[in-house]
């Protein structure tokens, strides 16, 4: 009997592993080829990491690192879109969700309660990046097809809009 | 079964008067071996039957002398007359308990062998897809799991409130960067740089920086976790530059240099200093 039923065992188990099996990794090679094509993005991403790190007191220069990104994006997904290549655009569009909705969005919050507060000393310069960064959420919205990503960019440009408090008048 | 297989396995029988049932039923249409069957019967009882015949010992002490060094403590063998073995009566041809052949056994297994084939089978050609599958996927379908990561770490450092917080993002970031390099060593030296440089920035001028705004009580439970982790790296990136390629090497070697003065930074700090 444990005979008979010992194959059946041996393939239940074999299946089990195997579909158990995690997602396939990237081969070297591969992962090269991906550093090459992303390793303009990769650095300037660390390089603001690393700016970000510096000001933990001021988001209004950590919102200030992202204009550099989105500009970096703005170009990477142009130049995805002008290939003809929907898997990268994908990618970037995913990312760039993140970058806005889990980055850009806080931090403006952040920006935007310390403008209200006592010290309103940073505030022309928080202008200044405020209109950057609207300005390149524009022009992002010229690029992207992805609805996920308009609705990000929408409402990155309606948080830098209206989180803003309009400098008092002297 | 044919004659010749009867006889074999009558042969093999330690005592041929049990006989297998398909022996039996082969005895039923072959009389040629049922008498080749009795006689049998008769030699083994006539063998076991022949009397032992007297002798002074020498023969069979010549014969253990070739087996062990000392044959009796006295050197005279005794002599012991040998039992006469009763003669054994040619016992009556009853069918023992069937005994299935190995063959057979196995046999009854088919659906079980069938089975693994095919198992076997679809796992090969399971690997093979896969391998051919990994070799044909465009490079643009597969994301880049470094870029994900470090999206990952700069939204993470960006909300993260505490000097502990942000330092468990760092020590992240720079892991994935040190784990880039350990993958990319052997195959894109002229890449091994740019990482280089990046994991300099994040524990040197990030990592330890930020090392800077904790407390003391701080210092002393947070860092060293992380210094423990350079210690890590520090080894590691040493071990592989030693196998790596020119131009992976050096950069593997300053990555080992940013751990070890990042690592000692740490536990200056940690001591107060």
């Amino acid at each position: 009997m444990t005979r008979r039923i010992l194959p059946l065992v041996v393939m239940a188990l074999v299946s089990a592993g195997v579909g158990a099996q995690g997602p396939k990794s990237i081969p070297p090679q591969q992962r090269g080829e991906l550093y090459k094509r992303n390793r303009p993005v990769i650095e300037r991403l660390v390089a603001k990491t690393v700016e970000s790190s510096k000001a933990p007191n001021n988001p209004v220069t950590r919102a200030k690192t992202y204009y550099d990104l989105l500009l970096d994006f703005n170009k990477e997904l142009r130049d995805a879109r002008s290939a003809g290549d929907d898997a990268r655009v994908k990618e970037l569009s995913g990312h760039l969700v993140t970058l806005l909705d889990r980055g850009l969005g806080p931090t403006l919050k952040k920006a935007h309660e310390e403008m209200g507060g006592p010290e309103r000393t940073e505030d022309e310069n928080y202008q200044k990046v405020r209109d950057d960064l609207i300005a390149q959420v524009d022009a992002l919205l010229g690029v992207v097809d992805d609805p996920g990503a308009k609705k990000s960019l929408d409402d990155a440009r309606t948080g830098l809009k209206q989180r803003v408090k309009s400098k008092p008048k002297e | 079964m044919n004659c010749s297989t009867v006889r074999n396995r009558l042969l093999a029988l330690a005592d041929p008067a049990a006989v297998p049932a398909l022996v039996t039923a082969h005895f039923e249409q072959c009389p040629a071996c049922q008498g080749w069957h009795r006689l049998l019967v008769q030699v083994d009882a006539a063998v076991a039957a022949i009397p032992v015949p007297a002798s002074d010992g020498r023969a069979k002490q010549n014969v253990l002398s070739q087996f062990r060094d000392e044959v009796s403590v006295n050197g005279k063998p005794v002599r012991t007359a040998a039992p006469k073995p009763a003669i054994k009566p040619a016992a009556p041809v009853t069918p023992a308990p069937e005994r299935v052949p190995v063959g057979d056994r196995l046999a009854r297994f088919w659906p079980a062998g069938v089975a693994a084939a095919v198992l076997l089978v679809g796992i090969v050609l399971w690997v093979s897809m896969a391998r051919k599958g990994n070799e044909e996927q465009p490079m643009a379908a597969v994301p880049d799991p470094l870029l994900e990561k470090v999206i990952q770490a700069k939204v993470g450092l960006d909300t993260a409130t505490t000097p502990p917080a942000r330092l468990k993002v760092l020590d992240q970031l720079a892991a994935d960067i040190h784990e880039q390099a350990q993958a990319l060593a052997l195959v894109t030296p002229g890449e091994m740089a740019s990482l280089a440089g990046m994991y300099k920035d994040v524990v040197e001028g990030a990592l330890v920086e930020q090392a800077r705004l904790l407390g003391a009580d701080e210092r002393r439970t947070v860092l060293p976790r992380y210094i423990q982790k350079l210690f890590e790296t520090e080894e590691l990136a040493r071990q592989k530059a030693a196998d790596a390629p020119v131009g992976s090497d050096g950069a593997l070697q300053d990555i080992a240099r940013s751990a070890g003065a990042s690592r000692t930074e740490l536990a200056k700090l940690m001591r107060g200093a």
